[in-house]
């Protein structure tokens, strides 16, 4: 497969200058809990991070985390999500986030014991762990090493081939897929246009969804480094 | 079963011994003599419904209570006191029997109760903690770090307090659920960095008996562990100061070696006899030196810090540097050891 990506534009080679403190501000984290008091959600925003707090994940609200608003997503296990969008609380939850926009960090968020499925379900769709309770003092270390080490170019390239490996494209449409985005994104094309572009070869609408959100995330990602 | 009859044991009215553990009784009702007692003819017993007198007059009472291990109390005095006890025994032995008969049941609704009063003192915690947070980010300086090094010392000392409480906490649901540790990831972890994090936290602490923890390095490595090896230099920092003795410093220190990271920490006090040394690792299990015997207690964190260990490959080792006796007792430096090798 390496010898295709020769002379094509990937997203891993856009690369930039930007400081720690300029992506922290457009890295968008969204905290679920039921509880406000478990997450120094004010030592946070007092420290210039951007993010948000939700109690609970319903059906108003869910498409927000599925659209790719968020890059990380701190989430609780349990008495998260309303009765019509999981049986299962936030583990329940976790494939599907991860399915519809695979470029979201999910650090689950909890105390509790779980049962094997759930472990498995935790191990397969969640990117670590943060045990209750918490600090800002021990919290804010970790959340900057998934920033410093998580946000990069490399990333969002290898999981955008993953993903669309894991849809069974072939490594030529692979290779060309991400040619067609990278040269849209230097171009600094809109969100519709990349849109448009990218149906032609993704056929299912959540692979376009999905695909897109990546898009998405990188570009909020990239654009901190443009002056 | 096994777990939850060692766990009734720790509450037990009576004193008496389960595989060579002794267990104290929430009522000591053991006569002085057994204290001293080196005999340790009670625990010759080999058979079940036995009942042997020592040599200083005291009956043990022997049960069997799973397929090959018996339980003796012991201590009991020889006069009325055993009659009338006796029956309490054989009930206490009964109840212990039939509890075991239902014990799977028992230890679900224990283990739910459990569950549900430590979810509802974690929200508790928290407000404490968000609160703590909150009058750190009222004094002066440009970050987090900077703030904490301008707060009062009494703030300074509560925000410590609230960490260490948090750290306790946070082990509870890994003893409930050992395979959650699997869930977190290895991350690269700089030993020294965490250890002098300890060291800062449990500054005041140590400072109530007057004791200094004095840490010594460098060690620039950071192997890839999980983030709950952090626990390792919590409860070996925490033991030390708590089994010292007053005005005694605490040394600790963190050093590369090769590509290794060696932990060693050191302080003066009681030391453990050689064929104990690996016992002290079992849980629930304590080393008392006023009887020189193994007890039943918390003695949760060595049992978890070697438990952490374990799942990364090393081992945590205690040894001791012999300085004499102090009350007739043998005292020197303890000295526990771990070393985290190259990967």
């Amino acid at each position: 497969m390496f010898g295709l990506f020769e002379n094509k534009c990937r997203i891993e080679d856009l690369k930039f200058d930007s400081t720690f403190d300029q992506i922290k501000k457009r890295i968008r984290i969204l905290v679920v809990d039921d509880d406000k008091s478990h997450f120094p959600i004010k030592a946070f925003k007092d420290n210039n991070y951007n993010i948000d707090y939700w109690s609970k994940i319903t059906s108003e609200n869910m498409h927000r985390i599925v659209d790719g608003d968020y890059d990380i997503l701190i989430l609780d296990m349990h008495g998260v999500a309303s009765k019509d969008v999981s049986s299962n609380g936030g583990v329940g939850l976790l494939k599907y986030f991860k399915q519809s926009n695979p470029a979201i960090y999910i650090l689950v968020f909890s105390n509790y014991e779980f049962s094997i499925n759930d472990c498995k379900e935790i191990q397969q769709y969640s990117d670590d762990m943060l045990q209750k309770p918490v600090e800002y003092v021990t919290c804010s270390p970790v959340v900057d090493s998934i920033i410093k080490d998580k946000f990069n170019a490399k990333r969002f390239s290898d999981i955008l081939i993953d993903y669309l490996q894991s849809t069974g494209m072939t490594n030529k449409d692979i290779v060309n897929t991400e040619n067609d985005i990278c040269k849209n994104i230097k171009k600094g094309q809109s969100h519709e246009i990349i849109r448009t572009n990218i149906k032609s070869k993704l056929l299912k609408p959540e692979t376009i969804t999905a695909v897109m959100n990546i898009v998405t995330a990188f570009i909020n990602y990239y654009s901190a480094g443009l002056k | 079963m096994i777990k939850l009859l060692k766990e009734l044991l720790r509450f037990t009215p009576f004193p008496c011994i389960y595989e060579e553990i002794i267990y104290k009784g929430i009522v000591d009702t053991s006569v002085s003599p057994c204290r001293s007692c080196k005999s340790h003819i009670c625990r010759t017993i080999e058979n079940a419904n036995t009942i042997e007198v020592c040599h200083k007059g005291l009956i043990s009472y022997s049960q069997l209570v799973t397929e090959s291990e018996l339980l003796i109390f012991y201590g009991i005095r020889q006069d009325m006191f055993y009659t009338k006890r006796r029956a309490e025994i054989t009930s206490l032995i009964n109840n212990i029997t039939m509890f075991l008969t239902n014990a799977e049941e028992i230890e679900k609704e224990n283990f739910k109760e459990f569950r549900a009063t430590y979810h509802d003192v974690i929200p508790a915690v928290s407000v404490v903690t968000r609160n703590a947070e909150l009058l750190i980010g009222k004094s002066t300086g440009v970050n987090y770090t900077e703030k904490i090094e301008n707060s009062s010392r009494e703030l300074r000392d509560l925000f410590a307090s609230v960490r260490l409480l948090n750290k306790r906490l946070s082990m509870i649901p890994y003893l409930l659920n050992p395979e959650k540790i699997i869930l977190t990831k290895s991350q690269p972890t700089p030993i020294y960095k965490i250890v002098d994090k300890y060291v800062k936290l449990f500054e005041g602490y140590a400072l109530q008996d007057r004791k200094r923890i004095l840490l010594k390095g460098p060690s620039h490595n950071s192997p890839y562990l999980k983030p709950i090896f952090e626990l390792i230099p919590f409860v070996l920092i925490e033991n030390a100061i708590k089994y010292s003795f007053s005005e005694q410093d605490i040394n600790v220190q963190v050093v590369d070696s090769n590509n290794n990271v060696i932990f060693r920490i050191e302080s003066l006090g009681y030391t453990v006899p050689e064929d104990h040394h690996k016992t002290i690792f079992e849980k629930n299990v304590r080393y008392e030196h006023n009887s020189e015997e193994l007890t039943s207690g918390s003695g949760l964190g060595l049992h978890f810090a070697n438990m952490i260990a374990e799942i990364h490959k090393f081992n945590i080792n205690y040894s001791y540097i012999s300085k004499g006796t102090k009350d007739s007792k043998p005292i020197g430096l303890n000295l526990f050891e771990f070393t985290i090798p190259a990967q």
